[in-house]
Parts: C-alpha cells; structure tokens; sequence
C-alpha cells in the first residue's frame, strides 16, 4: 500500500519537475475570468486576436532564446540583434537587392552573429552574460550606426505583405508562422538528438563531457538558433512597421526571457519546453491586456510582470530544490 | 618478504595464464611539484575484479584518470591487449572498451533513467528522431538484469536512491559494452543495504565475464568481493596482493606505510 502511494507522490513530482504547463493555463483561465467579469471586451475574437498578435514576436523570440536557457547560457542580444536584422533587410531591398535575396541575407547575418557569440561563450569562455550584454549594446550601436539614427523608409508593398496578411480574412499570418516555427522547435527539443543532448548540458555539463558530447557544438548551436529566431523576428517586425527602425525591438529580450522563464524552463538549464515558452509569452500578452481592459494604470503593468517573474523563478528553484533533495 | 610474495604472484598469475587485458608501465605523473606517481607497473587481467587502495593522496584516482583519458601521463607506456595505445581523451578510452563510473556518477539529475542510460549514445530513427520505444524497452531489459527496483525507466534521475543512481551509472557503461569497468568508490555514499545490492551487482558482472577495477577505502568491502589488491602508498606503489596470500593487517600496514617493501 506505501509503495503505491509513493509511486503517485513521485509521479506529481516527476510531471510538477518536467513542466509546469498545467499550473500556467489555469492561472491564465482564472485572470481571465477575472478581467472578463470586468470587461465583457476581453474574449471578443478581436481582442484575442490582439493578445495573440502580440505575444507572437515574444514567442518567435522566446524560442531560441529557450534553446540558449536550456543549454546553460543565456542572451541578452535578442532585441538588438531584431533591429539590425530588421535594418540589414530593409537596407538592402530599399538599395535594390530582391526581397527574398535581402530576406535571407538578414537572416543568415543574424545567424552569424549568433556563432560569434557562441565561439566567444565556448572558446574564450567568456561568460554568455557578458558576451550578450556587450552585444546589445554594440548591435544596436552597429544600427544606429548605418542608418545614422534615422528610420529606413520606402519599401514596396510586398514586403508588408509578408506580416500583414491574413488569411480567410482572419487569421493573421504571423500566427501561421509562429505556430509552423514553434511545432519544428519542440519536435527538435523533445525528439531528436540535438534536444536531449542540449538538456544534458544544461542539466549537467560534467555528465555530458563525461559521455562524449561535444558541448562547444551544443552551446554554439542553441546561440545560432537563437540568432535565427531574433532575425525572423526583426524582419517580421520591419514588415509589420513598414520601416526599418534602428530602435526596433528595444527591451524585447528581457520580455523574450520572462517569456521562457515563466513558461517553466529552468533559468539553470536542463529543463525547458516550446509549449511553455508559448504560455509564458500569451501570459505576458494577456497580462498586459487584461490590465489594460481593465483600466490599469501602465506603471502597475511593470510592477505585476516583474513580480510574476520573480514568482516563476522562486518556483524553479523549489522544484529544483524538490529534484536533489530526495536521496535516501 | 614483501619481494617473495610479488615474485610469487606473478608466478600464480603465468599459472593462471589470465589474460592481460591492460598493463600500464612505468608510469609518472606530476602535478606541477607534486610527483602524484612513481613509476608505477599496474596490470588488469580478463575476468578479475581488482582493488585500488590507499590513502588519501595516494595516487588511485590519478592513476584510473590516467586510464580512463582523463590525464596524459608525464612518462610511462599503457598496453591494451599487449598492444601499446596512446589515450588521448575519455571518449577514446571508452571506444577502447574502458567504461568508468566516477564518485559523483555523472548523471544528469533533471533528465530520466532512459536519458542517463543513452546520454550521449541515444538510439536513432532515421538519422535524426530519437527512438524512444527501443530505449525504454533496452532500459527496462537493463534495470532488470541489474535487478534494479524501479517502476519505470521513466522516472526523473534526481529522485533516485543512491544505490539506484549507482546501478544506472553502471547500467550505463554495460550498455556501452564496456570490457573494463573502473568504479570510482562504489559504495562511499550509501547505506548498508545499498551497499549491499551494489556489491552483489559487482559479483554478478563477475560472473557474466566482465572486468572490474575499485576504487575503495572500505577495506571489508574489498576482502568480501576482490581477487586482488593493488596498494599504493604516496604515489608508489607498495603492494600487490592476491587477496588469498595477504591479510587485512599486512594491507594496512602498507597502506599506512609501517610495513616497508
């Protein structure tokens, strides 16, 4: 009889230590019964549509930078890395390079970048908190530099055609994307040998030397895949604006990594998914919704996310406490 | 006296005609001013377990790092198989057939039992998609062979006893068809009955024809289980005992360095 209750204390256990999606949805059901019973405007199609939209770039964003969490790292040059893809893109197509040729340029540029910073991260063992912190800024700094602070303007239609469509006149497409990009992303995290090899690394750097993983490899290619995705995002958003911005996606990374974190993956690493990145970052849209809808003030808005944050890492670090305690 | 009883034991062992599966010689390291070994002569042959003892600082973990790829020695030669190898690195030890269980086991404690057994060597469905059927079903051919309690290869490894985790860091190096497995200090962090299972697991990979190399300062333990004691003493080696031609006390005596060779 004691065993079998033991097996389900430590079946609640293993589900509360592999993801924490479960406790997230009902927190999202209940706030938003709250703000509806405050304002009816909250579940029209509309608004949802609204809180998807926006929650869609912090999910595109959130993804890699999930991929570099899970790895052990972390990037803070997500936002920056958005602008200059952004203006690379833009710059090119308004200097009569083919969208498409532009397109992938940006993307490939960003995805360089992340490789930059994988090299300095894994073989001048700079920490990933510096190496990105210094990428922000001197990303950003590169744009500003190009474009001389000013917006790059005048792109042809069909570049806003790419964000701004919507299909059976609904559906933005961006979700399409997004939905697309976040299936791939798991089935690379949760069934193949890049994903378990990546938690392995995460969870425990020594163990994974130990069997022959090739951790430089590892942690360069979650900083890649994070390039990529921050380079999506930034043509993406120049397409959504119309213009190439030197100040595009400022602040996104931190609303990138309280995506990730409060969607469960662990800021330590080892521990992570693509569903609760996808959570955390509907969580912040929503939050930012539901308050707005219910009038708010913006300050207030900040000082809720911040705590929710703290909230989520509180709650890792007891489930990671929850991990190595048992040893009898 | 001390002489006789080596010369004599290498005669047991060319009577014996054991195979040599390793013989490490003349080997020397050091750790800046440290001489952590003095030209040490370690032989391992097929189908004995073998203890490594001394005391702390002695050199036994040097000299399995060694083994294991972990560390270059600094002079001396390894022979596998009366072939001479350079070890390069641990991943070549192990393609080498040397499958070493470390104190701290190495297991990735956020991952579960199946992830830890394959960690590295993960089973593959078209190149790419791990197969996750084949290693369940592997894991739970393991567990039970190593007659592991445990209600499914999927629980997470951090909720683990210590005498599991340490069957799944051995379950782990079986599967990496290990011919040499060197265990780090086995039983240091767990309770009798563990101990117990962990011991009787190490008797039973005897008798499936496996080699086995311990690491130990349990000096009961080593008696219960080994064939033969290798002593060092300061980075020199001091003994190398048969256990049925010495006694606990003269093992003692030479590891804490009353009994001179």
């Amino acid at each position: 009889m004691i065993e079998k209750k033991q097996t389900v204390l430590t079946r609640v256990k293993n589900n509360l230590v592999q993801s924490n999606e479960i406790t997230m949805v009902i927190f999202l059901i209940i706030f938003g019964l709250v703000v509806y019973s405050i304002n009816r405007d909250f579940l029209t199609v509309n608004n949802i549509l609204n809180v998807l939209r926006a929650s869609i770039f912090y999910f595109i964003l959130g993804i890699g930078v999930t991929y570099v969490i899970i790895s052990g790292e972390l990037d803070l040059s997500v936002g920056s890395v958005v602008a200059f893809s952004g203006l690379v893109c833009t710059l090119l197509i308004v200097n009569g390079v083919p969208g498409v040729v532009s397109i992938i340029l940006a993307i490939l540029s960003t995805i360089f970048i992340g490789w930059i910073i994988g090299l300095l991260v894994t073989r001048l063992k700079i920490p990933s908190l510096v190496v990105t912190l210094g990428m922000l800024y001197s990303i950003r700094g590169i744009g500003l530099i190009l474009t001389k602070g000013n917006t790059v303007a005048g792109l042809p239609d069909s570049f806003k055609k790419i964000s701004q469509v919507e299909l059976f006149g609904r559906i933005p497409i961006i979700i399409i994307y997004a939905l697309v990009l976040g299936v791939i992303a798991h089935v690379i995290l949760s069934y193949t040998k890049l994903g378990y090899h990546l938690k392995g690394v995460g969870g425990n750097k020594m163990a994974a030397e130990a069997v022959g993983i090739d951790i430089k490899r590892i942690k360069t290619i979650a900083f890649m895949i994070s390039g990529f995705c921050a380079g999506l995002t930034g043509v993406l958003m120049a397409s959504r604006i119309s213009v190439g911005s030197p100040s595009a996606g400022s602040g996104y990374e931190l609303y990138a990594i309280a995506a990730v974190i409060i969607g469960g993956t662990s800021l330590f690493g080892g521990i992570g998914s693509i569903a609760g990145t996808l959570l955390g970052a509907i969580f912040l849209s929503t939050l930012e919704n539901g308050m707005l809808l219910m009038h708010v003030s913006p300050y207030w808005q900040s000082f809720v996310v911040g705590l929710v944050m703290i909230a989520a890492v509180g709650f890792d670090q007891y489930r990671r406490s929850i991990i190595w305690k048992v040893k009898s | 006296m001390n002489r006789e009883n080596l010369e004599s034991y290498g005669n047991d062992k060319e009577a014996d005609s054991s195979k040599c599966l390793v013989y490490m010689k003349g080997i020397d390291k050091w750790f800046g001013h440290v001489h952590a070994l003095h030209n040490i002569d370690f032989s391992i042959y097929e189908n004995e377990i073998v203890a490594l003892v001394g005391d702390n600082g002695a050199g036994k973990s040097t000299l399995i790092k060694i083994l294991s790829g972990v560390l270059a020695p600094d002079k001396g030669e390894i022979y596998l198989n009366n072939k001479l190898t350079t070890i390069h690195n641990s991943r070549e030890a192990r393609n080498l057939g040397i499958g070493t269980v470390y104190q701290d086991l190495a297991l990735v404690d956020c991952l579960d039992v199946c992830a830890n057994l394959f960690l590295g060597k993960e089973p593959v469905r078209g190149g790419i998609f791990i197969n996750r059927g084949k290693m369940e079903t592997e894991a739970k051919k393991i567990l039970n062979k190593l007659k592991v309690k445990m209600n499914s290869p999927k629980i997470t490894a951090g909720f683990l006893s210590g005498g599991q985790r340490q069957a799944i860091a051995i379950g782990r190096i079986i599967l990496e068809d290990s011919k040499i497995f060197v265990l780090d200090e086995p039983t240091a962090a767990l309770g009798v009955r563990e101990t117990g299972e962990v011991l009787s697991l190490i008797k039973d990979l005897k008798a499936t024809g496996h080699t086995i190399v311990i690491i130990s300062h349990q000096l009961e333990e080593v008696f219960s289980l080994v064939d033969r004691i290798f002593v060092l003493r300061q980075g020199e080696k001091v003994g190398d005992r048969l256990i049925s031609k010495t006694t606990k006390e003269e093992i003692i005596g030479m590891i804490t360095g009353i009994v001179k060779v």
